[in-house]
Formats: structure tokens, sequence, C-alpha cells
């Protein structure tokens, strides 16, 4: 076989595996790289309760409860499914009802979750709070979840 | 007409005759960005804090524009033999390195407010921690070889694999759940962003860009002469 | 038909060096038990917490001990000129690259099986543990072949930044390290984590033969 003749067999061969990587790659990353889990799919799939596992939802509208100085229950969703949050420490400043929040920590029963870290997820909304008030005013505000 | 982007002493002539007007130019740009930035107004959800926006976005706009450029440039030098990619290669990795370590620091200073946290180990935060990873082994990597013409060609040759990286940090929050928020702006819808913050954003973008530019133009032009004393 | 016997002398030579360095692979495997008893002493032989932080570490020792036999991959072959002579044959540097891959892969990665299920009984891992250690590190090693052979035909003519081999090898091989460690955390989705190592391995592969054999021609241009 002549040298360009293997180059070329070669190059060909490699744009098939490259194809193939890039197909099986693409097919199989959604499910996969998941920083956090949305409460439906905790329900869906029976995750463990053994290992510490991570959520992501909204805050839900007034369920948040201050238990103690720095205890506190709120409910974390995604609009189908709710999860009811224990947590024990600082919040960050973002965190607030109908924001978004990615939690850490462990299931207690199959809707209960103790959290050990919280974070606030913020979205890709940028606004000025006076355009926010205005809005709020002519009741065209509306906070759509994802 | 675009023979200065491939032709040495051509990029001399007009390096000397628009730096001294760039200068001028990004100067008042930036001041009038940083006055943008400084009466632009506060976020609905984040407050003071969205000010972080305005050097984060940027720099990391600018820290990818840097690396898609080597990438440009190294298929270029090793495709058509053109030697002012090399040139090109090793004067803006180091700017790319400090674009990118400036978005790292103040994406963890905005995300210690916000979200609680100074780092997290999601998609895009790694990725792009992996990117400041390939810059600094591609400043080792000018320092290493004695021979000239195997550094340069090897450090192309690096770019080219670790560009399998770009695409990753673009998309990683799209395709993956992330605690990093999607893009504000992109082209195919409209932005999330209100014009109001928008625009300060835009100019210190543009300022940013200048910014680097000029450096750049500085860095390249010294790197001609090294490689003609040599 | 002529082709096929080449490529087999070629394999039949890399036998018969991976036989009389035989004392390379085991100081190799030694290296490996060595640092995993290090690392189990300077934790405390608590056996909960060796049971979660088991395959984590099982993995990053084996990128290590991977990084040891780096220098081996194309040196000697280089200096005494045998890359040289083999091209001469008749067979392309891309192919030459790609079969070198597979002959480490074949009688460097490989043999490292044998330790695996010893090492996972001091760490008491669960059975099921342990078979998806072996199928991820079938697959992975397959990818450390491909990045030794990138790094290594990089640092051809490097002859001071030493380190810098094992830096490129480590920093590519991050997303393995995720997917395989992640593969032991999974529930019930094996099957999407090897897809996606397989098709990491490909990427590699379909990489690895060009940018090597360029690198090869480079440093054989200016030796």
């Amino acid at each position: 076989m002549s040298l360009r003749f293997q180059r070329l067999i070669l190059i060909l061969v490699t744009l098939i595996i490259l194809g193939a990587a890039v197909l099986l790659i693409l097919f199989n990353t959604k499910q996969n790289i998941v920083f956090f889990y949305t409460p439906t799919e905790l329900i869906e799939k029976k995750i463990s309760s053994e290992k510490k596992i991570r959520i992501g939802g909204y805050v839900k509208e007034s369920s948040l409860k201050k238990l103690s100085l720095n205890q506190y229950e709120f409910k974390v969703t995604d609009n189908s499914n709710d999860l009811l949050v224990f947590y024990e420490g600082i919040l960050p400043d973002l965190f607030r009802e109908g924001q978004g929040t990615v939690i850490e920590g462990f299931i207690e029963n199959y809707n209960s979750f103790t959290a050990l870290k919280v974070y606030a997820k913020h979205d890709e909304n940028y606004m000025p709070a006076s355009i926010k008030k205005e809005l709020e005013k002519s009741n065209q505000w509306k906070k759509n979840y994802k | 007409m675009f023979g200065f982007l491939i032709n040495p002493s051509k990029f001399n002539k007009l390096a000397d005759i628009i730096l001294r007007p760039l200068v001028f130019i990004t100067s008042i740009i930036l001041i009038m960005g940083l006055f943008l930035v400084y009466v632009s107004p506060l976020d609905y959800q984040q407050g003071l804090t969205v000010k972080i926006m305005y050097i984060h976005v940027p720099s990391a706009w600018l820290a990818l524009l840097t690396y898609s450029i080597m990438t440009f440039y190294s298929i270029l030098c090793l495709a058509f033999k053109i030697p002012f990619g090399f040139i090109i290669n090793k004067a803006v990795a180091p700017i790319g390195a400090t674009f990118t370590l400036l978005c790292l620091v103040s994406g963890s200073l905005w995300g210690k407010p916000m979200w609680g946290t100074w780092w997290v180990w999601d998609a895009r935060l790694t990725s792009v921690a992996i990117m400041f990873l390939i810059y600094v082994i591609i400043i080792f990597l000018s320092q290493t070889f004695e021979n000239r013409e195997v550094r340069e060609k090897t450090i192309a040759i690096f770019i080219l694999i670790g560009s399998i990286n770009l695409p990753i940090i673009k998309f990683s929050v799209d395709w993956w759940n992330t605690l990093h928020q999607p893009a504000s702006i992109s082209k195919l819808s409209s932005p999330s962003i209100d014009v109001s913050m928008l625009q300060p954003l835009i100019v210190m973008t543009i300022a940013f860009s200048l910014v680097g530019l000029i450096i750049a133009i500085l860095r390249i032009k010294a790197e001609i002469i090294i490689r003609k004393n040599h | 038909m002529f082709f096929i016997i080449k490529i087999f002398v070629f394999f039949r030579r890399e036998s018969k060096l991976f036989f009389t360095n035989i004392t390379d692979l085991f100081s190799n495997i030694v290296f490996f038990f060595l640092s995993i008893f290090i690392f189990v002493f300077a934790l405390g032989t608590d056996e909960q917490l060796l049971k979660t932080i088991g395959v984590g570490i099982i993995w990053s020792l084996l990128l290590l001990s991977s990084i040891l036999s780096l220098r081996k991959f194309y040196e000697e072959d280089f200096n005494n000129g045998i890359l040289v002579i083999i091209h001469m044959s008749g067979i392309s540097y891309e192919l030459l690259v790609f079969l070198k891959i597979i002959s480490h892969f074949l009688f460097v990665q490989l043999p490292f099986l044998i330790s695996l299920p010893i090492v996972s009984i001091f760490f008491n891992l669960p059975t099921n543990e342990v078979y998806n250690l072996i199928i991820t590190f079938f697959i992975g090693s397959l990818i450390l072949s491909c990045l030794g052979s990138i790094s290594a035909s990089m640092n051809l003519l490097n002859k001071t930044n030493f380190s810098l081999g094992g830096i490129v090898v480590l920093l590519f091989s991050i997303p393995l390290i995720i997917f395989s460690v992640g593969i032991n955390n999974a529930e019930s989705e094996l099957i999407y984590l090897i897809n996606l190592l397989i098709g990491i391995a490909l990427i590699f592969l379909g990489i690895a033969p060009w940018s090597s054999a360029a690198f090869i021609k480079l440093a054989i241009s200016n030796k």
C-alpha cells in the first residue's frame, strides 16, 4: 500500500471515528453531567438516601419559615413536585421566595430533605429595580418559572 | 487589504500608524464605560453586586476570543506555513491567561454573595478553569524547547488539541444543569437584559477588547523584533 | 497481504521487547501497590471511609503510575532510529502511531487489570463496583494510551522540562476521571456513562495519530 493511499484510508477512518464519538457524546451527556436533580427526577429515579445529592428548583412562594435564629424550613418546587427542606445555617443574599436555588444534603423520607449547604441560583434576566416596580404597578410583572 | 493579518512588516507599518490614536480612543471609551457603569441602575434581584458583571462578562468573552484567534492562527500557520501565526500565538497567550484569571477571580467574588460559595464544581466553572490551565501550559511550552521551529509548531498543535474545550465552555450551560446561569446575550433571541444595563456592558466589552488589542500590538511588535534578531 | 505481514512483524517485535523489559512492568505495578498502601496509611484504615473514596484513589493512582512509563513510549525507538526504519518500510507515521498506541494498550496498560481485583480487596469494595472499575479501566486505559502517545511524542526533543509530559496527560485525563469515577456513583445509568467513555476514547483515538505523527515528524526533521 502506498503512503498516499494509507493516509487517505486513515483520514476516512478518523472521520468515521470522530463522527461516532460526537454522536455517542451528544446522545449520552444529557443525562449524565448533572450538577443537581429536580424534585421530579428525584421521585422518578428513586435515588437512594445514603448518598449526598444536590436538588435544584425554585423556592415555593410563601413556604419559607424561620424556625429559630438560623434554622429554616422551605419547599423547593419545579412546578410539578415539591420537596420539604430543613436547613440550619446562613442563607445567601439572593435566597428568597420565587428565586432559583440548589441545595445539597440528604433525603430523609420520600419528600423531605435535610440541607447541609444552600446555593442561590440566579437566572439570566437582569433588570433595573425601578422598572420592576413600574411593571408591578401596571400588573404586567409575571414571574414565570422555567 | 488584509495583508497585515499575515505579514509582519505590513503589520508593523499599520501598528505604527494606529497605535497612538488607538490609545487615545481606548482611554476615552474606557472612561466612558466606567462612568456608564457608575450610573447604571441596580438590579431588581442582585442590587449593587450586579456591577461585577461589567468586568466578569467582558473578560470571559475576551478569554474565549483570544483562544479562538490562537486556534485560527494555528490552523493558518500549520496548513499554509505562515510564520506570523507563531508570533501571534506566543504574544497573545499571556493576555488570554490574564483575562481568564480575571474572569475566574471576578466570578468567584460574584459567586460568594450571590450563590453563597466561592467555587462549585459545575460544568461551566470547571471548563473555564481547564482553559486557564491550557493557557498556562502554552506559556510553559513557549519557554521549553531549544529549537525554535519545534517550539512553535508544538505550541500550534497543542492549541489545536486544546480547542476541544471551546465548545464545551460555550455550551456547558445549555447542555447540562449548572449553577451558572445561561448566557444573557445570544444571537438567536432578544437579550434578556435590560437596555439600561446592556449599554454599559457593551461599552465595557469594547473597552476591554481595545485594551487587549493595544497590549497584543505591543507584544507582537516585540516578538517580531526578537524573531528578527535570532 | 504483504502489508499485513509488516504489521504482524511490528507486533512480534513489540511483544519481544515486552518480554525482555518485563521488569519495567513489574516495577510499575509495585509502584501502584506501594502508593495505594501509602495512601491507606496516610488516611487511616477506617473501613467505611476507604469504601467511599476507594474508587477515586485507585483511579488517580492508576493515572500517576501510567505516567511513569511515559518516557519509554517513543524515546528508545526514536533515539536508535527504529521509527525512521519502520517508516521507510512503507508504514506512514500516522499508522505507526496507531499501532504503537494499540501495543501500549495491550502490553503496558492491560496487565494492570490483574492488579485491580487485588487492590479492591484492600478497600473492601462491593463486587459490582469492582466490575464497573474493570470495565471503565478497560476503556479508560485506551484513553490513557492515546494521551501518553500525544505527550511522549510532544516531549521527544524536550531536554529540560520533564514534568511537562505528565502535566499534559493529567490535563487531558480530567474528563476521563470525571466520568470513570462518576460511573460508580450513578444509579442504574451505567450504559450511558460507558457510551460516554467510549465516545471520549474514540475522540482521542481520532486525534492522537495525527497530532503524534506531526510531533514525531517535527522531532525527526530537527534531530
